[in-house]
């Protein structure tokens, strides 16, 4: 017998006495199997402290008995702790006949629930009102500035509506670019002649001869000046004339400036390569 | 006491008159809504599941809650279970389970959770023990085994299962129970050595 023939041998005698059909008495194998086991404890100072321990283990296994009988009363209290909580899925029979607060008492009863609803539609009704508040005040500011555009343009407002006499959103939006307008035409006129008078000014000699000039311009008036018209082709003709006759010559610093709009730059000369000995000098 | 996995001997409703339910038919009534059905299962398992608790937790009040912590839930999966299998199996799988849960509460607690001497699970004393108290020194030297070493111990030589019946309440291979059941005796073997028992 070797070690683990010793190890397997006391497993199956314990394996044997523990069972119903081991207990009842030793048998001519059982006697053997301990000689053996006896003999090699002997000669084995490894196995030999298991074998006194597998022996006093067989000996408390036989000493420890049968688990103390539960309670009396255990068997009350679990029952009544699992009536407490809802138990698995109910039957189809019982889940359509009873309430669901019937069946599982943690769910809220129906008064609770009736509660609940009666709270959530108040709140839902508040909130119908607040957001129907807001958009009234948001709806009488817009008016309000409407009311303010038509006062500023000073114009007749048109047809009053039909109740209050307040003029419509179209028409004090047609008003308001009428004047958008006429504003637009008063500025630009003045604003192009003076444009004109500074362009000669620039590119005359002298004050009169500017002033000749800027006679000779005929500027339209803003009705007939459209992009396309004669006029407008004509107007532009004569100041791109007066801009040719007044262009002087470039100074030199000028030209030097702006010699990059006069044609191509000449090629840079080359540079010396540094020689490799003047590396780190 | 000898457990029996059909369910039907072995305690089949102890205390009652009537004649023994065999499982399919607990399980029938259990579903169909009888009333006597909750009562008639616990009586007939409870000396099974209490006893595997009391022995893996090595305390009354403990194993009487993680027993009926395990009854309410078998009562509440009653609708998914298989009803060809039998129920003890099923049971003492739940009480397994619950039994290691407890151990793993029981092991975060502080120490001081374990201030009253009557309930520390080991002896302090060094040297020789009390030869007379072998059952004393098993449990003691049961609560420093690895649970699943103990359940394993605990089902066969508490409950008298077989190895095949191990593996069905554990899920594990009968390979695996016998290794756990050899390594749990060779532990406590040691143990005992150590602490100079001896016949």
């Amino acid at each position: 017998m070797n070690c683990q023939d010793f190890e397997r041998t006391w497993n199956e005698r314990i394996d044997a006495s523990s069972s119903p059909a081991g207990k009842e008495g030793t048998s001519i194998r059982a006697a053997d199997d301990r000689r053996a086991l006896l003999e090699h404890a002997a000669a084995c100072p490894t196995c030999r402290p298991k074998a006194a321990g597998y022996e006093a283990l067989e000996a408390a296994i036989l000493a420890w008995g049968q688990p103390p009988a539960p309670p009396a009363e255990l068997a009350n209290r679990i029952l009544v702790a699992a009536q407490a909580l809802p138990l698995g899925r109910p039957s189809l029979s019982e889940r359509s006949s009873k309430p669901l607060s019937a069946r599982h008492p943690a769910y809220p009863s129906i008064h609770i629930r009736r509660t609940v609803q009666l709270l959530a539609a108040a709140a839902s009704i508040m909130a119908v009102v607040t957001v129907g508040l807001i958009a009234r005040v948001a709806i009488d500011r817009s008016r309000g500035r409407i009311r303010l555009a038509a006062a500023i343009t000073e114009r007749p407002t048109g047809p009053a509506s039909d109740r209050s006499g307040v003029p419509r959103l179209n028409e004090a939006l047609a008003s308001a670019t009428e004047a958008t307008l006429d504003l637009a035409r008063s500025a630009s006129e003045p604003a192009a002649r003076l444009s004109l008078q500074l362009l000669d000014a620039s590119t005359e000699p002298d004050i009169e001869s500017a002033s000749r000039s800027s006679s000779a311009i005929s500027v339209p008036s803003w009705d007939s000046f459209t992009p396309d018209s004669a006029a407008a082709v004509a107007t532009i003709q004569q100041v791109g004339d007066r801009l040719a006759s007044g262009v002087r010559p470039l100074s030199s610093t000028a030209r030097q400036a702006f010699s990059f709009l006069l044609g191509p730059a000449p090629p840079k000369p080359p540079t010396p390569a540094n020689p490799p000995a003047a590396r780190g000098a | 006491m000898v457990t029996d996995l059909t369910g039907v001997a072995g305690g089949a409703a102890r205390g009652s008159s009537e004649m023994p339910m065999d499982d399919a038919a607990l399980v029938k009534a259990l579903r169909s809504g009888d009333e006597r059905a909750p009562r008639l299962l616990i009586e007939r398992f409870q000396g099974v599941v209490f006893g595997l608790c009391y022995r893996m937790l090595n305390h009354q009040q403990d194993a009487e809650d993680v027993a009926q912590e395990t009854f309410i839930r078998a009562l509440r999966a009653m609708a998914g279970f298989d009803s060809t299998r039998p129920i003890c199996p099923w049971l003492l799988e739940i009480a397994a389970n619950r039994c290691r849960t407890a151990l793993a509460r029981r092991a975060r607690k502080p120490t001081l959770a374990l201030a009253d001497p009557a309930e520390e699970l080991i002896d302090p004393r060094g040297g020789m023990a009390d030869p007379d108290d072998l059952a004393g020194e098993l449990e003691r030297a049961l609560a420093d085994l690895r649970p699943d070493y103990r359940l394993v111990f605990v089902l066969f030589h508490s409950q008298h299962l077989s190895y095949e019946e191990i593996a069905q309440v554990i899920t594990r291979p009968v390979g695996t129970v016998k290794t756990w059941l050899h390594r749990a005796r060779a532990q406590l073997a040691e143990y005992l050595a150590e602490r100079g028992i001896t016949q």
